[in-house]
């Protein structure tokens, strides 16, 4: 961070026109509320922190000159109709601003302390990051890091075809605990949505049986949702059992191959359609896997506050 | 008459089910019902499942058959939400129960045959529930009949609350031996422990009421259910023995409800206490959101966890 503090020398423009862009926006005569006629010249894109006593001027240069400057300039720009439909901005007192770009404000609220507001939220610019990391972004393996690839149901589809007919096929679902659920919770809701068999750190267990597990000990859980017998005639049933699966991963899932396929067969279709260690494949990754607000999608440990607290073991 | 009856069933079944082979959108055809497991009369009609492809034009649902006079009943349910079902419904609820004792006549997917097979498997953790399920039913209904025997010796009105009670009754016999109910259960319960069924069904139901009668009945399904209390109510002590602290009455319910869909839990609760097997006490509570005043609302608690005393 750089800090820029409020300097009587008044700055030299240093780009002319036709030469190339400004690296600073220039202040001259600013003279908005508390300011006494300053002068000061700030660099372009950079993160530059304004600090000083209360009252000395911070938020009457930041919002009220330079953002003010460039809003107004900004409406300049519109149709006069356009102008009817916006609330108009008074021209703050400062001989002139060089260097500004269209500009935003984002003003500190203190009305709420509500901790999963953020500057983010509060702008709808976390929403678009969502979007922006949904569609340019790589997914990996929940478990190993490791590159996972994203592909369309139907691709999904087509690469199970694409094995011989009479491969013994299962489609599975990780199961995650989320923050704050034990494994009873978590049974439950897999029997409503129509699953009785979970792979147990490897071993299939019956969660319609009580289960002796240790829940701290527990590391991987996939739960088997369907099973089948590949061929063409069954497109339709594996098709509704790939989007069974998908919404009890939340959009994630695991191709075993089970029986009738060779080893090398079964070896290249996990290479084509999924991940190394664990075989998962991601089916149209979604906006709604970064909303940290969301329990399904917020980092395990801090529920998506970025805050973990911890008993100290010596208290 | 009942082999004529079985055999025109049967015959039936099979014309309607090779008509059904032909149908390409239909992978599988479960017999259920009486006829595949029980005895079928004039009146009966013929209960299958068709199993049929998933596909946005397949509608579920179920249609009135007729094949060669017979009533045919067809419920029609798409593969996955097969499935589902059979996966997902809790082992010894009638929908299980239905098509557990089913009979798989054919099928174009392997998958389904598989599916059936599971069907048979019956878990504890589902018979834990479902025993609460039968348990706390019984309990309102055994709660009925002493109130009527004490408070207007109504002999009639007793026995039939007991008579109420021995369908529940009935499903604890069964379901806590490991078998599968019937929808008929009684009989089948009868059929296990004469005795006692004796004693609160047939005799309640046959044998003029006498108070001495009705006064033994009452204490037989007392006894039944205070022997098995540690076993049907467990779920709820596990549950207040997490939480540990007191829970209030509809924070229970909505917990059952929501997590096994058993209502009426508080009724169980109450009996625990009058056991002495876990705590009666209060929380504050609003009657309303907008209220602006607190009323104290039941609750339990189980404070001694594993130390506190068996069930008498």
């Amino acid at each position: 961070m750089t800090h820029q503090s409020e300097r009587p020398a008044a700055p030299k423009p240093k780009a002319k026109a036709g030469q190339s862009a400004r690296t600073t926006i220039a202040v001259q005569g600013a003279r908005v509320h508390n300011l006494k006629n300053i002068s000061l010249e700030i660099p372009r894109d950079r993160l530059i922190v304004v600090t000083g006593l209360s009252g000395s001027g911070k938020s009457s240069l930041a919002f009220d000159t330079i953002y003010a400057e460039g809003q107004r300039r900004y409406m300049e720009s519109l149709s006069s109709y356009a102008k009817r439909f916006v609330a108009q901005v008074a021209k703050p007192d400062v001989d002139f601003v060089f260097g500004l770009s269209p500009v935003i404000s984002i003003e500190q609220k203190t009305l709420t302390n509500n901790p999963r507001s953020t500057v983010g939220t509060m702008t709808d610019i976390a929403s678009y990051l969502n979007l922006l990391f949904a569609t340019i972004g790589h997914a990996h393996c929940p478990r190993t890091g490791e590159p996972a690839p994203s592909r369309s149901a139907s691709q999904i589809l087509e690469a199970i075809l694409s094995l011989p007919a009479g491969t013994e096929i299962e489609l599975r679902a990780p199961v995650f605990k989320v923050y704050g659920e034990d494994l009873d919770y978590v049974f439950t809701e897999l029997r409503k949505k129509g699953c009785r068999r979970v792979i147990v750190d490897g071993t299939s267990v019956d969660i319609a049986s009580q289960l002796q597990l240790d829940e701290a000990s527990v590391q991987d859980m996939e739960a088997i949702v369907d099973r089948f017998v590949v061929n063409r005639k069954h497109e339709r049933a594996i098709k509704a059992g790939i989007a069974a699966a998908l919404l009890v991963g939340d959009g994630l899932l695991q191709v075993h191959v089970v029986a009738g396929a060779s080893q090398a067969e079964a070896e290249k279709f996990y290479r084509a359609l999924s991940s190394a260690t664990h075989h998962f494949v991601y089916a149209d990754i979604g906006p709604s896997y970064f909303v940290f607000n969301d329990p399904e999608s917020a980092c395990r440990t801090c529920g998506g506050l970025g805050v973990d607290k911890l008993t100290h073991p010596s208290c | 008459m009942g082999g004529t009856v079985h055999q025109r069933f049967s015959a039936a079944l099979d014309d309607l089910v090779e008509q059904i082979k032909e149908d390409r959108s239909i992978l599988a055809v479960i017999l259920c019902g009486s006829l595949s497991h029980d005895t079928v009369w004039a009146k009966s009609d013929i209960d299958l499942v068709l199993v049929t492809i998933d596909d946005k034009k397949v509608d579920p649902g179920d249609i009135a058959l007729y094949a060669d006079g017979v009533n045919v009943h067809a419920l029609l349910m798409p593969r996955a939400k097969f499935r589902a079902t059979v996966e997902g419904s809790v082992t010894n609820s009638f929908m299980h129960s239905f098509l557990a004792k089913g009979r798989l006549l054919y099928t174009h997917d392997p998958s389904i045959a598989q599916l059936c097979g599971h069907l048979s498997a019956i878990g504890d953790r589902d018979t834990q529930f479902q025993l609460l399920n039968a348990g706390t039913s019984a309990l309102a209904c055994i709660h009925k009949a002493h109130k009527w025997f004490v408070t207007r010796a109504d002999l009639d009105y007793t026995a039939l609350w007991i008579l109420y009670a021995a369908t529940p009754l009935a499903q604890i016999e069964i379901i806590s031996r490991g078998l599968l109910a019937d929808r008929e259960v009684v009989p089948q319960a009868a059929a296990l422990n004469p005795e006692f069924f004796k004693v609160i069904y047939t005799e309640m139901l046959n044998a003029e009421k006498t108070t001495r009668g009705v006064h033994a009945a009452l204490d037989a399904v007392d006894a039944y259910v205070g022997e098995r209390a540690d076993l049907l109510f467990a779920p709820i002590v596990e549950y207040l023995q997490d939480a540990g602290e007191a829970r209030s009455a509809s924070e229970i319910e909505t917990y059952f409800t929501r997590q096994f869909n058993i209502s009426g839990v508080t009724t169980a609760c109450e009996y625990l206490a009058d056991q002495g097997r876990i705590g009666k006490a209060s929380i504050a509570a609003r009657l309303t959101k907008r209220s602006n005043a607190d009323v104290q609302e039941l609750a339990f608690f189980c404070a001694g966890g594993s130390e506190n005393p068996p069930l008498r």
